[in-house]
């Protein structure tokens, strides 16, 4: 484009030449995990299953739902055979509903259930209560059965009464929570997660939704909380990065997520950066085990902390030391570290630059650092 | 066996998850470039290339016979970068453009190509990064992937005329732009 000789021509033909990046190497890979996990969605189920051709494949909850329905219809066969005696009709005992066997008709309601066959599967749950109104877990999937036909009412209902026999039902208390959380009434959803969490306190759903109440009710302090007690517990998925971005926009980076090879992991920074090694450990541990499932990854962690002198690279070097121990001998990735006594600054999700300290950053590079792109 | 992507999508459909994996592999580094040229950011723009083909993954029983893939997967692509954009604070995007120039230097394809003629080819990808967004990815859709003019019309739900017009205009803003960076230069 020499003598200011640019012409359409000329610029179409350089476009064709542009450059483009090599995607990530581990991009594919990450997609394809996400492909293997993710499921199809309902529509798409019913979709497929109208518009295209019919195929015999083998699935394993197809085959426990067509033997357990087998099982149960064989077993129905030979009561009604035994007591043809007593009914007019051999016939007396059919698929719909088992006269006489709450089991039966709980088994065939959750396989209907897990076939999205609702209307039906409630059908059975409901002979199943019928017969044993005490079984809380009859009862209690009854109520998931009003839940998946949207009838929120009869399912609190259900798991009302679960409740009243079992108090320490812990199904049910999260499932009325989420009845309440979904209808709206979010102080109502707190009291039974709080119920269900005083049984287990670890259930992943109760301490997220509980942290999505109090936003709701406009409670940071204890919105914070919540989520910080789900993500001590858990760590990975979707819900525990939205559970970081809940925090972060909250201002709270006491948890942080990082790059390792082609893994995210999520950190508590403040347990990394206590003096205490036994604090420090369950992180280094995550860490570690991170560390070990990339390969080819030379680790780089920099410590921040303008508040007390020296102490920045304290924590570095130990955070090494630490993570060496955990990694044992025979590890081979190299790991760097480096300091500042200056605070880290980090954007915000709304543009703002926000300083932290102290504060952790930890990335992973190729450890060679040569250019992987092969051209066959 | 070379399958076409209609072929892969019918088999994808069907169950079989792990040829999707054969779609990544032809289509992740457009689909890439695209989320970097709007992100400006290799992190983001990973991200958003994952979001991406699982989104596609997700809708690929809307695909209907007779369409062609790539077009149809960067209409959902350059949707989600649009979407993408619109929340995202455009000051924090331009605090990463100089670690994107960086690394594309990197890249390094057109090894044949003479010094003058990379320098020029630079000179374009730089232009190209100053028009608006839509056009720009009219222009590379159009010349660097060498899709039809109705499939750039079927991306960008425009007219085919519409489009015409756009890579005309587009076409010239980039030689306005080139020319005024070689009157600063000289």
């Amino acid at each position: 484009m020499k003598n200011r000789q640019v012409d359409e021509k000329k610029i179409e033909e350089l476009l064709q030449k542009t450059r483009e990046r090599e995607a990530p190497l581990w991009l594919k890979q990450e997609i394809m995990h996400r492909v293997y996990r993710s499921n199809p969605s309902l529509l798409h189920r019913l979709m497929s299953r109208f518009f295209q051709p019919p195929a015999l494949r083998f699935s394993p909850v197809g085959l426990v739902l067509v033997l357990l329905i087998a099982a149960t219809g064989f077993w129905g066969g030979i009561l009604a055979e035994r007591h043809s005696s007593d009914v007019n009709s051999p016939r007396a005992v059919t698929m719909s509903a088992f006269a006489d066997n709450a089991g039966a008709n709980y088994l065939i309601g959750r396989g209907l259930l897990a076939g999205n066959k609702r209307e039906a599967a409630l059908d059975f749950f409901r002979k199943a209560v019928e017969l044993e109104p005490d079984t809380a877990e009859y009862v209690h999937w009854q109520g998931v059965a009003y839940w998946s036909l949207g009838k929120e009412d009869l399912e609190r209902q259900s798991y009302f009464q679960t409740v009243q026999n079992h108090p320490d039902f812990v199904p049910s208390l999260v499932n009325l929570g989420h009845n309440y959380l979904e209808s709206g009434d979010y102080n109502a959803a707190l009291q039974y997660y709080e119920r269900a969490l005083q049984n287990d306190p670890h259930i992943s759903e109760a301490l997220y939704n509980s942290a999505l109440a109090y936003q709701k009710l406009d409670n940071e302090a204890m919105e914070r909380q919540a989520f910080r007690d789900y993500l001590e517990t858990n760590r990975t998925g979707k819900w525990a990065y939205r559970a970081v971005d809940h925090l972060h926009q909250l201002g709270d980076f006491t948890f942080r997520s990082y790059r390792i090879g082609i893994h995210r992991i999520i950190l508590n920074v403040t347990d990394l950066l206590q003096p205490d090694s036994v604090v420090r450990q369950k992180e280094v541990e995550l860490l570690a085990h991170a560390v070990n499932r990339a390969s080819r990854q030379e680790l780089h962690i920099v410590v921040y902390n303008k508040e007390k002198n020296g102490m920045a690279g304290k924590t570095a070097l130990n955070l090494r030391n630490q993570l060496l121990r955990q990694l044992g001998p025979e590890q081979d990735h190299p790991i760097k570290v480096s300091w500042f006594e200056a605070a880290e600054t980090v954007s915000s999700q709304n543009g703002e630059n926000l300083q932290l300290s102290p504060s952790v950053l930890i990335f992973s590079t190729l450890s060679n650092g040569e250019n992987r792109r092969k051209s066959i | 066996m070379n399958y076409s992507d209609e072929e892969i999508v019918k088999e994808v459909l069907a169950g079989e998850k792990q040829l999707f994996g054969v779609l990544v592999d032809r289509y992740q580094r457009p689909v890439y470039n695209l989320m970097l040229r709007y992100a400006q950011n290799s992190d983001e723009a990973a991200d958003l290339t994952q979001d991406a083909f699982m989104r596609s993954f997700e809708r690929l029983w809307l695909f209907r016979t007779g369409e062609v893939f790539f077009p149809w997967l960067y209409s959902l692509a350059v949707n989600l970068a649009k979407d993408w954009s619109r929340k995202k604070n455009r000051q924090q995007a331009k605090m990463h453009i100089l670690q994107y120039e960086a690394a594309d230097r990197q890249a390094d394809e057109d090894e044949n190509n003479s010094s003058e003629n990379r320098q020029e080819i630079e000179q374009v990808q730089h232009g190209l990064m100053e028009l608006p967004s839509r056009t720009r990815e009219i222009l590379i859709l159009r010349y660097r992937h060498g899709c039809p003019i109705q499939d750039v019309a079927g991306v960008f739900r425009l007219s085919e005329s519409a489009v015409k017009m756009r890579i005309k205009r587009g076409l010239a803003q980039l030689r306005d732009i080139l020319l005024d960076k070689q009157s600063q230069q000289s």
